[in-house]
């Protein structure tokens, strides 16, 4: 394929090109890594409005970098209107999306997209058992929603395990007196409002309340597979929780989120073919989420483990922005904990992108997607290397010359 | 009224200024309407009437209470007296989205939707809020519901001279704001409850105060379910919300991050509401900004804060070019009546165009807070609330001179007799 | 009042010992370290390189064929091994016991009582390759006393002590619970307490000189000889007049420390938190002639004041991030600065530090400041050789040469590179870690648990990492201790903008 590119590239006569910002770039690099091929060494990345329109070998370029690399793809960018972004008031709440509820405007987007991530997904966040429908959404651009959507529906989200529960109150000696009271406590409860909500579908049960037919309408399209479902699972039973809800309704699509101890179950997650974002790994290999008690654990090995499994799997940053916590640095750690290169490089890119349906767009540096890419000053991952560039749909939004 | 019985010292400049013009002859051309009663002429240097028109050495002419004509010398009845004012006269400045007279009265959080609260019941028309407004200029005032309801109720207008109600109706108060949001989240200490709501008389006689609790009792906890709510809300054939629907009530939508904003316009456009946002610091956004304008909403900006950054500061430069009328908040009794006129001045120094600050303070306000029929412009057939000021209103250093309210003058008091 | 002097005796006898190192204890075993390549920081590097240690220091250093392999020498490395100079930590509150005294001004406090050989810290200075680490007093004081370099091995204080009473940690960073005004007037009062304390020494000393040159004639002795030994003060930076007249031994143990301070014994540690406290630092270094031993701990946004530092010229240590994140008051943008950038470009030498939990390891500071834009030698430069020099250990550690302590590290690649581990410690020439054995780091990297624990149910695990938190959290309480009161949050949110709500 990146031959075919290569051959193709050689025979057209390369265009004058504007430097305007948001033109036409030619970019030159040590190494071109397109995912979806072999790397090419001295290669060219050539951009034509907002799609890559030729990637090969050899020749100079507008921009000049040792590495490209395609925009990074993050399920978990966790930019949210935090308590704002989830309807807590029923803890099923799947008609709901949270692109009501982005805030397009935060820093944080730009803080991301200098990272390096160009791609994804806002999910809401995790009061509820089932929160409502994410969108996956460039990381810049103009701040309406409209112009950075990628996908709307992409994913509806659920959570199991402690957080959903956790500040719920068991009425006690009193009635009760508003809607936490209402709400699971216990691991046991959230999985059975979990079940709940899935059996009333199949039954259609209460869908003569106009709200509850509109919850059980995204359900049916996630039984249907026309939906994938996110969960929150990071304990060894979270994990396996979701599986035997996977396998108990016959869920195509599952993608493990902040899957801490999916390691743990190998067997499990070969058997179910669920997928599995990852959270950001700890200094110290411990984690603590900071929101519940428990403390799960993630060896530096846990996407290693995941890749030699066959089990597909993302990286994630899970919101974190810190020097040495962004998503390429989560790609440096995993190997670290002995993830091959192109393995940690694609459990940022393509991967994930294949996981929420957004390959054909973005993901990998091939002709017809979107111009989303990374430029490095060095050896991608390595702390020692920057992102020094980004292009976003073409544009250029951070410039590796003014650096 | 005579300013033959002011004695205060205070008043002595307006004598000097304002004097009578004495030997007024019969009325021409007879008797053919009956004569009206309470005419007021008042000649100035420059009177300021609607639209930026100016009318230099012009002469207001007041009967029952409203504008009659505004005009030249040769416009003087000289049956009736006339005033002179060796300054500039103005409609009377604007306030929205104050409280007062009601401090602590405009928020009834216990419940989100509020839509038959009006706070026309609400504020004490004797409190010392409203002289303090009178002195600086400030002729009337819109009184808002709280931030802290997804639908706080009906805001009124109200006039500062005399507390009356010019529209007990004038917006549907909205909040789209994290403020909503976050009441309906967290919430400590006592709790009215479902137990309060349901109406049934306690043994005890009052809610459960055993029950604590941390997180809160309403709904909308979030942006989308606000969204879903509100369209519900909006969906009914009857009531304020299809008056709003059908453009017969504007809203007044409280949103302060952009992201509040932008959803708080699009929302609008898309049920075709008209009004205002009240907040909305950084409007001057090109997003933001591109979705009011689409939305025709108006903008409640202010007051500024003493750190107030310098893009806010710049949003009604911006939304003045875009044409998205502008107003602003005065958010009393927290703030002084006099801010209203910094806020303004300081919006004018960050290079917002004079004459859209000018009406944000006077014919833009009336429009956005829903008054516009009765107020904010000097023209005929308007409510006769007018200011005379010692030079340009929008230089801090002009005085008021004094405030006229439905064609009396309100300020400076006139003495007992 | 006998026992003040006697304590004193001690205390200066140890004073004098500690002007040189404490070396391990040595036995007569060679040690080869081969590795593929030498990066000796202090010239080019060896290829296929050979290191040959005895008695705890390199005897010689070169290619294979240049240093010759004694029969009876023990041999650690490997060709894909990369050999690198032990890391040096210049500046640390980390590894003590409750850190951080409550006393504002306490210089004669000594951080080898607080000291604790067991804190998980040393342990991970051993796996992350720091082999000279300065403790510290916390930046929570005024005066806080004085600190000690030591190594991470040993399991009493004294096997671990590289340098006793090295350092005397100050802080112009106001305290918590303190203003900066009296922040300021308690560090004044410190070296104005001690003035008076010591014009009132030699004013009794100038009424009882003739009884005591008549008592020393009875008794025999010589008065002089005995003074000139432990004459106080000779090269303090002060000048007080008489103060020659006064044996060391008559000083109160509580005010000796920072006479010993003034005679520049001890290198003053002063934590600034904000641009101003680096001006009050200089202030304080200058009044008292204390700028040649100078260091400054610098945290947060203290970089806007790199000029002063720079022109000062002492050296400075970076506690806080590397890339410092404001908001622009007028305009409302984020701005980011990156730190050692800033120093590096205003001339000023600068150590990294493993204060900030989530980078502790110096291998990984000095590869995210390659990444920020600093070439490749400032950085390793800031992690051996500056901190090295800031200790007074130049000629000892920092780099691999003959001659100095054989403080070496084995990486499996090259030590910027995030794959690379840390395969071999040699400290003073005795290999005190080897990777393949560390459980815990099994632990952390595979999820094995170590052998003779329970099997991983979950409640164990969370009593184990209750534990394991155990030390982490009172590091966090340090921490805490240490900067005192939270940090500014910079973002300004945007409602506040609307005021009057």
């Amino acid at each position: 394929m990146w031959i075919l590119a290569a051959s193709l590239l050689a025979s057209l006569p390369i265009p004058r090109l504007t430097l305007d910002g948001d033109g036409d770039w030619t970019i030159h690099a040590k190494v071109v890594y397109p995912v979806s091929g072999k790397p090419i060494e001295d290669g060219v990345v050539r951009v034509d409005g907002t799609k890559i329109a030729a990637v090969g070998k050899g020749g100079g370029g507008d921009l000049e970098c040792a590495a490209v690399t395609p925009g990074f793809v993050d399920l978990a960018v966790q930019i949210d209107t935090g308590n704002a972004s989830v309807e807590q008031t029923s803890e099923s709440v799947a008609r709901l999306s949270v692109a009501g509820g982005l805030d397009l405007f935060s820093d944080e987007w730009r803080r991301v997209l200098e990272s390096g991530v160009t791609t994804a997904l806002a999910l809401p966040a995790d009061f509820d058992v089932i929160g409502g429908l994410g969108v996956v959404l460039k990381t810049g651009g103009p701040t309406l929603l409209a112009a950075r959507l990628v996908k709307g529906d992409a994913v509806l989200r659920g959570a199991i395990g402690s957080q959903p529960s956790s500040g719920n109150n068991a009425p006690r000696f009193v009635e009760p007196q508003n809607f936490y009271y209402r709400r699971p406590t216990t691991r046991m409860a959230v999985e059975w409002v979990f079940r709940k909500a899935f059996y009333d579908t199949l039954q259609g049960e209460g869908a003569d309340d106009p709200e509850e037919a509109a919850n059980q309408a995204v359900l049916r399209r996630v039984l249907a597979g026309e939906l994938p479902l996110s969960i929150q699972a990071k304990a060894t039973q979270d994990v396996r929780t979701a599986i035997y809800l996977k396998e108990e309704f016959k869920i195509p699509y599952v993608i493990l989120d902040y899957a801490v101890e999916a390691w743990r179950e190998p067997e499990l997650l070969k058997r179910s073919g669920v997928a599995v974002v990852l959270p950001p790994f700890p200094p110290d290999g411990r984690h603590d989420d900071g929101f519940v008690n428990d403390s799960y654990f993630l060896p530096l090995d846990a996407a290693a483990q995941l890749h030699e499994q066959g089990v597909p799997f993302a990286l994630s940053a899970h919101g974190q922005r810190g020097a040495g916590a962004s998503l390429a640095d989560q790609a440096g750690l995993a190997q670290r904990g002995g993830l091959p290169f192109e393995a940690a490089l694609a459990a940022v890119t393509l991967d994930p992108a294949r996981m929420v349906g957004v390959q054909a767009r973005v993901g990998s540096i091939e002709v017809g997607k979107d111009a989303d890419l990374v430029l490095w000053s060095g050896t991608p991952f390595e702390p020692t290397a920057h992102v020094i560039g980004v292009l976003l749909d073409g544009k250029l939004v951070l410039d590796p010359r003014s650096r | 009224m005579s300013l033959a019985t002011v004695s205060t010292g205070a008043l002595l400049v307006l004598i000097s200024t304002v004097a009578w013009r004495e030997g007024a002859g019969d009325a021409p051309g007879g008797a053919a309407a009956p004569a009206p009663k309470n005419v007021i002429q008042i000649q100035a240097k420059e009177i300021w009437t609607a639209g930026g028109q100016r009318v230099a050495n012009g002469v207001l002419i007041v009967a029952d209470g409203h504008v009659r004509s505004i005009g030249g010398e040769r416009d003087i009845d000289p049956a009736q007296p006339l005033w002179k004012h060796d300054g500039i006269l103005t409609a009377g400045l604007i306030a929205c989205g104050t409280a007062s007279g009601a401090r602590g009265e405009l928020q009834d959080d216990t419940r989100s939707v509020m839509e038959a609260a009006h706070a026309a019941y609400a504020f004490d028309a004797h409190s010392q809020d409203f002289a303090r407004a009178l002195a600086a200029g400030i002729t009337a005032v819109s009184i808002q519901p709280g931030p802290e309801n997804l639908v706080g109720g009906f805001a009124c207008v109200v006039k500062t001279a005399n507390g009356r109600v010019v529209s007990p109706e004038s917006t549907l108060a909205l909040s789209l704001s994290a403020a909503t949001l976050g009441r309906s989240t967290t919430q400590g200490g006592f709790q009215f409850g479902a137990s309060e709501e349901d109406g049934l008389a306690r043994a005890d006689g009052g809610p459960e105060s055993s029950a604590r609790t941390q997180r809160g009792t309403r709904e909308p906890t979030s942006y989308a379910g606000a969204l879903a709510l509100l369209d519900k809300l909006f969906a009914r054939n009857e009531g304020p919300f299809a008056r709003a629907a059908r453009g017969e009530l504007p809203v007044t939508i409280e949103a302060w991050d952009r992201h509040e904003v932008l959803r708080a316009a699009q929302f609008a456009h898309a049920h075709k509401l008209n009004g205002a946002i009240r907040g909305a610091p950084l409007a001057g956004d090109p997003d933001v900004l591109a979705a009011l304008k689409e939305s025709k909403l108006g903008v409640i900006v202010g007051p500024y804060a003493a750190d107030q950054t310098r893009p806010s500061l710049e949003s009604v430069k911006r939304l003045a070019e875009a044409g998205v009328p502008v107003a602003f908040a005065l958010d009393a009794p927290g703030h002084a009546p006099e801010e209203l006129r910094l806020s303004a001045v300081r919006a004018l120094a960050a290079g917002a165009p004079r004459e859209a600050v000018w009406k944000a303070l006077t014919e833009d306000a009336a429009r956005l807070v829903g008054a516009s029929e009765s107020l904010g412009r000097l023209v005929p057939g308007q409510e006769a609330d007018f200011v005379l000021w010692s030079g340009d209103p929008l230089d801090l250093q002009s005085r008021v001179v004094a405030v006229f309210v439905d064609g009396s003058r309100a300020w400076p008091a006139p003495s007992a007799r | 009042m006998n026992a003040i002097p006697m304590r004193s005796l001690v205390r200066t006898l140890l004073c004098s010992v500690a002007l040189g190192a404490f070396p391990l204890a040595q036995s007569d075993q060679k040690l080869i370290i081969e590795a593929g390549r030498i990066m000796t920081q202090a010239g080019p590097d060896i290829e296929n390189g050979r290191i040959l240690i005895e008695g705890g220091r390199i005897t010689a250093i070169g290619t294979q064929a240049e240093v010759e392999k004694p029969w009876d020498a023990l041999v650690l490395g490997g060709p894909k091994l990369v050999a690198f100079p032990g890391f040096v930590e210049a500046h640390t509150s980390q590894g003590m016991d409750r850190p951080n005294e409550n006393i504002d001004v306490a210089p004669f406090l000594d951080i080898r009582d607080s000291i604790d050989p067991v804190a998980y810290f040393f342990e991970d200075c051993l796996r992350y390759g720091v082999t000279t680490i300065n403790v510290q007093q916390g930046g929570n004081c005024v005066v806080g006393g004085r600190g000690m370099i030591v190594r991470p091995v040993g399991m009493t204080v004294e096997e671990m002590t590289v340098r006793p009473l090295f350092g005397m940690k100050l802080s112009t960073r106001p305290k918590s619970g303190k203003s900066r005004a009296t922040q300021m007037q308690a560090l004044r009062f410190a070296f104005d307490d001690l003035r008076t304390y010591l014009e009132d020494l030699v004013e009794k000393e100038k009424d009882e000189q003739g009884y005591a040159k008549r008592e020393a004639l009875f008794q025999g002795r010589d008065l002089e000889a005995e003074k000139a030994e432990g004459r106080a003060l000779a090269n303090a930076t002060w000048k007080l007049e008489g103060l020659e007249l006064i044996p060391r031994g008559a000083l109160d143990e509580r005010y000796a420390p920072l006479v010993e301070l003034l005679e520049g014994r001890y290198t003053a540690f002063i934590h600034c938190n904000d641009p101003l406290d680096v001006d009050h630092a200089l202030e304080l270094a200058r009044k008292h002639g204390l700028l040649a031993k100078t260091v400054l701990v610098l945290e947060d946004d203290c970089w806007k004041a790199a000029e002063l530092i720079a022109e000062a010229g002492v050296p400075a240590v970076l506690e806080g991030s590397l890339t410092h994140v404001e908001r622009d008051p007028i305009t409302g943008v984020e701005k980011e600065t990156f730190v050692p950038g800033v120093l590096h470009a205003k001339g000023v030498r600068f150590a990294l530090s493993s204060e900030d939990p989530n980078t502790r390891a110096p291998a990984y500071q000095a590869a995210l400041a390659v990444g920020g834009g600093l070439d490749r030698q400032t950085a390793l430069d800031a992690v051996t050789k500056v901190p090295a020099e800031i200790l007074g250990l130049g000629n000892e550690v920092g780099s691999l040469e003959k001659g100095k302590l054989a403080n070496v590290l084995l990486f499996s690649g090259d030590p910027l590179s995030i794959t690379a581990w840390v395969e071999h410690v040699v400290i003073e020439g005795k290999p005190v870690y080897e990777r393949a054995k560390d459980l815990r780091n099994k632990h952390l990297l595979e999820g094995v648990q170590p052998p003779n624990t329970a099997p991983p149910s979950k409640a164990d695990e969370e009593k184990e990492f209750e534990q394991g938190e155990h030390s982490d959290a009172d590091k966090k309480d340090a921490e805490k201790d240490d900067k005192g009161n939270e940090k500014k949050d910079d973002a300004k949110d945007e409602k506040k903008e609307g005021g009057g709500r």
